[in-house]
């Protein structure tokens, strides 16, 4: 028979883990699902596609959130977010499909490959955060498919008090990427904010605003639809899946308010040395698994 | 009168949608746990032991769970499918696009089998 009070306590530890993840990611600049997925799957025994599928869910539930806002104020191009969905979502399922399919029958060096994996994104995630960004690139509106999709946009920059126009340049080489982007999400079960706002900044010269807010709105399509893969499989186990999704996304509401006032620096920092620490723990505990140390 | 824009359309949508999908998965959650607790606290043993690969349900408080999870899993399809109009007033190409996307989410939701490898 189980032990209730056990149990009891079980959840409440995960659920302040979540919780303490889901405040921090904001205040470092990533997402809580970067955070939780590796982390869970460092430190802890539970099977790989449960972790995963939480993060999923976690990216999915905090993107629909995201778009509540962004969308309203234009930060976020609706439609470049439909177009970006219809490359990003076959890659995800394809990811999902590919990540389930490697657990279920390679046993423990499959989750160990999976871990090995993650801990190797864990360090391309922090170069990535390293890097430096554009904040105003030109506005040039002479792709093709800007005028076929209709994705020229305005909004109000209240810093510069004036309205701004932007629209994404080099488009088929950033859907191209963002296939890649949806696959590494669906396989580990990760936001892809890490990936997104590089692409969407750098490659298709968005604003350095509109990029954040976009990257942060554009994987709610695509990760719902790789969840159905975790869904179907019996891949989700209700405890961590709802206990974890619900905490990461109210500890992201109070670690939004607390950027204000937190010293975001010193944070940041500190959880790059965590996702670094985290990063090589995965490799080590994946190789051993894989039978290679 | 001035129509919302396909944006505006989604972002209302979902913005309540979640905060359902949220309530229910809560309340699906707390009858599992009181109305099932042994069965819920043996299986969540198991989860963190790592024994636990697959989830079925197996006692009637179980199916609240997944329908609350499935209907959090569809919101995005309930928000495209309620802004399809005004993108197809706004910009045809881009409706196709929802529509390619809407077809393929209700794949993936209703039909498991045709996308399944493993």
């Amino acid at each position: 028979m189980a032990d209730v009070w056990g149990g009891l306590m079980t959840l409440a530890e995960l659920f302040a883990l979540s919780l303490v993840i889901g405040v921090v990611a904001p205040l470092a600049g990533v997402g809580g699902g970067v955070l939780f997925t590796p982390i869970l799957l460092g430190f802890t025994d539970i099977h790989p596609d449960l972790v995963r599928a939480t993060g999923l869910a976690i990216a999915t539930y905090s993107s629909i959130m995201a778009g509540t806002t962004f969308f309203k104020q234009r930060l976020s191009p609706f439609k470049l977010v439909v177009l970006a969905s219809a490359i990003l979502m076959p890659g995800a399922i394809v990811g999902a499909q590919v990540g389930v399919y490697i657990t279920a029958t390679m046993g423990t060096w499959g989750s160990g490959f999976v871990r090995t994996v993650l801990g190797v994104v864990m360090f391309a995630v922090v170069t990535l955060l390293l890097l430096k960004r554009i904040d105003w690139p030109e506005a040039r509106c002479d792709d093709k498919l800007v005028r076929v999709f209709g994705l020229e946009y305005f909004y109000h920059e209240k810093t510069l008090g004036k309205e701004v126009r932007y629209c994404p340049r080099r488009v088929g080489l950033g859907l191209f990427l963002l296939f890649f982007v949806g696959f590494a999400s669906g396989f580990f079960g990760l936001g892809a904010a890490w990936a997104l706002i590089p692409i969407y900044n750098l490659v298709m010269s968005l604003p350095l605003k509109v990029a954040a807010a976009t990257a942060n709105t554009s994987i709610a399509i695509a990760d719902s639809a790789a969840l159905w893969v975790y869904i179907h499989g019996g891949k989700i186990y209700p405890e961590i899946y709802i206990a974890g999704a619900l905490a990461v996304i109210l500890g992201a509401k109070i670690g939004a308010r607390l950027m204000l006032i937190a010293p975001t620096r010193p944070i940041r920092l500190l959880i790059i040395g965590i996702m670094i620490f985290n990063g090589i723990q995965l490799i080590m505990r994946g190789l051993k698994e894989m039978g290679v140390v | 009168m001035k129509s919302k824009s396909s944006e505006e359309i989604y972002a209302e949508v979902t913005k309540w949608l979640i905060y359902v999908a949220y309530v229910a998965m809560a309340l699906a959650l707390i009858i599992r746990l009181i109305f099932a607790p042994e069965h819920a606290f043996h299986q969540l043993e198991q989860a963190i032991a790592g024994g636990l690969a697959v989830w079925r349900p197996e006692v009637s408080q179980d199916m609240w769970v997944v329908y609350a999870v499935g209907f959090a899993n569809l919101i995005v399809a309930v928000g495209l499918s309620v802004a399809v109009p005004a993108l197809i007033r706004e910009h045809k190409a881009t409706a196709a696009v929802a529509i390619f996307i809407l077809l393929l989410l209700l794949l993936t939701a209703l039909a498991p089998g045709v996308l399944k490898i493993h």
